[in-house]
């Protein structure tokens, strides 16, 4: 899996067809909700596994897992399995709503202020009582100088968490309206016991305490993690009794699902699919992720500064061919999110018509044009030049590769050249030393419609403040579209226009040459069925999607 | 022979191997720090800030300079102490304690395996060389060595794993039963890539040596067959079978990281590999350096056994010393 695959999901996606809730009705309804007992029913998993029959044990794979189990280092899949030990104060529901969960309530005063009413009567596993304490620490693992998060950039609005009586309340420097998506995958540990345990917290030996469902009972850094269930968990009994979540390389996958000893696999390796569909016991699905594979530019020096020469490479990637022929059924792509992105927000229409606009924008696959775009720029002979690709993703590879041979007839000659992951992060992300082309697969971190045009055309976000613009691109007009969408609510839709405004920029400006949306897969053991699945799985709690049948 | 020549070699070597553990430590350290890229990533993980990166180096000491940074881990390691790994905090020692649970019975038990399997089927075939049996034997045992240790993992997967349902595919197993099952696999993967070494090297030394004169003169004398193989002919074809066993069991220590990958083992071989793509310094210092020493041991116990097995060695040695 590529490192940067995080996010996808699109609560609005879910919206649109889970019913016709806004996410203000959802504030508003969780503001004044639910009445907080230790008997009420919990975080409300609108699927099939109330009803279903318990299950002993069940194998997972999964795609990545951390060095350390601990929320400091769980981003993207990472977190479906810390989630379900050190669980979030709001849950991030399969229909892209979110409900309370640690937190009965929440409300946001202003637009940099929230506050959460903690449920009372929640315990850890080791009997000690869950107090806003705990949430207090929980949260400032992720704030300030010091701080060694992972999620640490997902955090840099904060400015003050603190304990008010039952109520935690978070003020932000910066309005962030996506801030509450932020607190859906921070997961809530004991601060005494990490206290306690130092800077071993998290290690094999130490592990992690939480009040979720499920305990941790052991761990292997980076390849499996074992999870118990929490009898005494204070919501709905958790539906299995263990989880064995491992990372397996591709062909112990497959071995893994064909003798049985894999139940359920996220994320299945696109390449291997063919081999995966066509075993006899074991359902595949799949949904949009809400990731990108994009070239990237590095606009602020040469070569690629030459608008003519970025022009020229876009008219030779064939997108359509590589969506369908690599990335096996993918969507291509014209821009940086996919148009479901915008479902809920913006009525389909004008989704479409906003997105056949950006088509337009977008370079065509146009040989001939290419050609004389390259005329016009100041390489009218062509350049040469190298893209990192990891063995990670094999995809980076291929699709590089396919877009490589349409280079190379108008002149462009890109040789690829695979480096370790470390490597290519540094490269490409940390410090933008690529040769100015680079290929990656882009997710943001939350369901939020602005989080990847923030992340990938913000000025704040180069070097040495950010990373994630890896084009290097700087445009005033833009930040400020953005900075204005970020003082309006999380539900506002002028936000979606904000958001279209700037991707439109983007066509014109043209710092990345967006190729394809991939699909995320999830196969399943026939005698299971998992509802809900969709691009951000791992924010749900999804042990409670699965269900025996039969 | 006297005891005070073997003390002598065994100083002797000792220092070399202090000496060869010291250039090893040294040019891992320079590659890890040549390569691109720093372990603050792997402390920071990949949503880091650049600010953080930068706290996360200086609290590590990455930014002092090479000399100190290194003279720093080897006062440690003289000790013992090679500190804790960067990326998942567990010291390292309790880390590579961990991955020889697996690694050590993977390579012991294979090499046990090969040794006996080999000498046997090796003395066996010397002794009906040209037959039906040695034709099919070495055939059979030439393809087990041809065939890369990932398709015959593969292969002994799908048929004991996916087919007969017999053996678990992947995994470690918990408690000695089960991690006895989970490698019975790895072990037959790395057995049957390293017999037809040992089996080639006895067959060729045995039939060699069934050749001699003094093989021969036994055989008249009326002595049992059993006492010339166990007393006149393996110790004769020894000094070139304990040699080859050095190079195998180093041999396993490399395969078995790509058997460990194959069957989703955390050995010492799936640390190491993670620990560089971290750049996790004190893990890749600990693990290199445990294998060298491991090399460097196994390198010393063939030339102790040849004093054992050969009088030649030792009657050389004494007129040297």
């Amino acid at each position: 899996m590529t490192t940067f695959n995080e996010p996808r999901v699109n609560r609005r996606q879910a919206l649109a067809v889970g019913g016709a809730f806004t996410l203000s009705g959802l504030l508003a309804a969780c503001g004044g909700g639910s009445s907080g007992r230790a008997s009420d029913a919990g975080p409300a998993t609108a699927v099939a596994g109330g009803s279903g029959k318990q299950i002993d044990a069940l194998s997972i794979s999964v795609p990545q897992l951390g060095d350390l189990l601990h929320t400091t280092r769980a981003v993207g899949p990472i977190l479906g399995i810390t989630l379900l030990g050190m669980e979030p104060l709001v849950l991030y529901q399969p229909d892209g709503s979110l409900a309370p969960n640690l937190a009965e309530s929440w409300e946001q005063p202003s637009l940099t202020r929230y506050v959460f009413k903690l449920r009372s009567g929640v315990r850890f596993w080791d009997g000690s009582p869950l107090t806003p304490a705990d949430v207090v620490a929980s949260f400032d693992v992720h704030v300030g100088r010091g701080t060694e998060s992972a999620s640490a950039s997902y955090w840099t609005s904060v400015e003050r968490v603190s304990a008010r009586g039952d109520e935690i309340v978070v003020e932000l420097a910066a309005p962030d309206p996506a801030f509450i998506y932020t607190v859906a995958r921070t997961g809530i540990f004991s601060a005494a016991f990490a206290r306690r345990r130092g800077d071993k917290l998290g290690s094999p030996s130490v592990l992690n305490l939480g009040t979720g469902p499920y305990r941790f009972t052991a761990f292997t850094p980076l390849s499996r993690v074992r999870l118990e269930r929490n009898d005494r968990y204070w919501g709905r009994a958790p539906p299995i009794g263990r989880i064995d979540a491992q990372v397996l390389n591709q062909d112990t996958l497959l071995l893994g699902v064909q003798s049985g000893e894999v139940d359920a696999a996220f994320a299945l390796p696109v390449s291997q699919l063919k081999s995966f569909t066509s075993l006899p016991d074991f359902a595949l699905q799949n949904v949009p992720d809400a990731a990108v594979y994009k070239f990237n530019m590095v606009v602020d020096r040469a070569p690629w500064d030459d608008v003519h020469l970025r022009r020229a490479f876009a008219h030779a990637v064939d997108r359509d061919a590589i969506a369908s022929g690599v990335l096996n059924g993918a969507d291509p792509a014209t821009t940086l999110e996919p148009p479901t992105t915008f479902d809920g927000a913006l009525p389909k229409s004008a989704v479409d018509e906003a997105y056949a606009e950006l088509a337009q924008l977008m370079p065509a696959y146009d040989l001939d044009k290419a050609r004389q775009e390259l005329a016009q720029s100041r390489y009218p002979d062509g350049i040469e030049t190298e893209v990192l690709v990891m063995a990670s993703d094999p995809n980076l590879s291929a699709i590089t590769q396919t877009a490589a041979q349409g280079a190379a007839e108008i002149g462009i000659k890109i040789n690829v050249r695979e480096v370790d992951e470390n490597t290519y992060i540094n490269a490409v992300y940390l410090r933008h030393t690529t040769d100015g082309l680079s290929i990656d697969n882009f997710g943001a971190g939350g369901p939020d419609l602005l989080n990847v045009p923030e992340l990938t055309l913000n000025s704040h976000n180069i070097p040495p403040t950010g990373f994630t613009n890896v084009a290097n691109y700087e445009r005033a007009a833009v930040d400020e579209l953005l900075a204005r969408a970020s003082r309006l609510r999380v539900d506002d839709p002028r936000r979606a226009q904000l958001a279209l405004d700037v991707l439109r920029r983007a066509g014109e400006d043209l710092p990345y040459v967006p190729v394809a949306f991939p699909k995320v897969y999830l196969g399943v053991k026939q005698q299971y069925a998992y509802a809900g699945f969709n691009a951000f799985w791992w924010l749900n709690r999804w042990p409670d999607q699965i269900v025996a049948q039969g | 022979m006297s005891g005070n020549v073997i003390a002598r070699f065994l100083a002797r070597r000792l220092a070399a191997a202090v000496l060869v553990l010291l250039v090893v430590s040294v040019v891992v350290f320079l590659l890890i720090h040549l390569a691109p890229g720093g372990p603050e990533q792997a402390a920071g993980g990949e949503f880091a800030t650049p600010q953080q990166l930068a706290n996360i180096r200086a609290s590590l000491g990455l930014d002092d300079p090479l000399a100190e940074q290194y003279w720093r881990f080897l006062s440690n390691a003289v000790g013992l102490d090679f500190g804790s790994s960067i990326a998942t905090r567990e010291p390292v020692l309790d880390a590579i304690g961990r991955g020889l649970q697996v690694t050590a019975p993977l390579v012991l038990v294979s090499f046990l395996l090969i040794c006996t399997i080999g000498t046997a089927l090796g003395t066996l075939t010397a002794h009906r060389a040209g037959g039906s049996l040695d034709r099919a034997t070495v055939g059979l045992a030439l393809v087990g060595a041809s065939a890369p240790a990932f398709v015959t993992a593969l292969i002994l997967l799908t048929v004991f794993g996916v087919q007969l349902h017999w053996l678990p595919v992947f995994g470690t197993g918990e408690g000695f039963a089960e991690r006895a099952r989970h490698l019975v696999l790895p072990i037959a993967t790395l057995t049957i890539a390293g017999t037809a070494a040992m089996l080639q090297i006895t067959r060729t030394r045995v039939k060699e040596v069934l050749a001699e004169d003094h093989v021969t003169f036994a055989r008249a004398r009326g002595l049992s067959s059993r006492y010339i193989v166990g007393r006149s002919v393996l110790r004769n074809a020894g000094i070139q079978i304990v040699t080859r066993s050095g190079t195998i069991v180093v041999g396993l220590v490399s395969w078995g990281l790509l058997v460990e990958t194959t069957f989703g083992l955390d050995g010492i071989g799936q640390l190491l590999v993670k620990a560089i793509n971290a750049r996790d310094i004190p893990v890749i210092q600990g693990v290199t350096l445990l294998i060298a020493a491991f090399i460097v041991t196994v390198n010393l116990v063939v030339d102790l056994l040849y004093f054992a097995l050969d009088p030649r060695v030792r009657v050389h040695a004494e007129a040297r010393a």
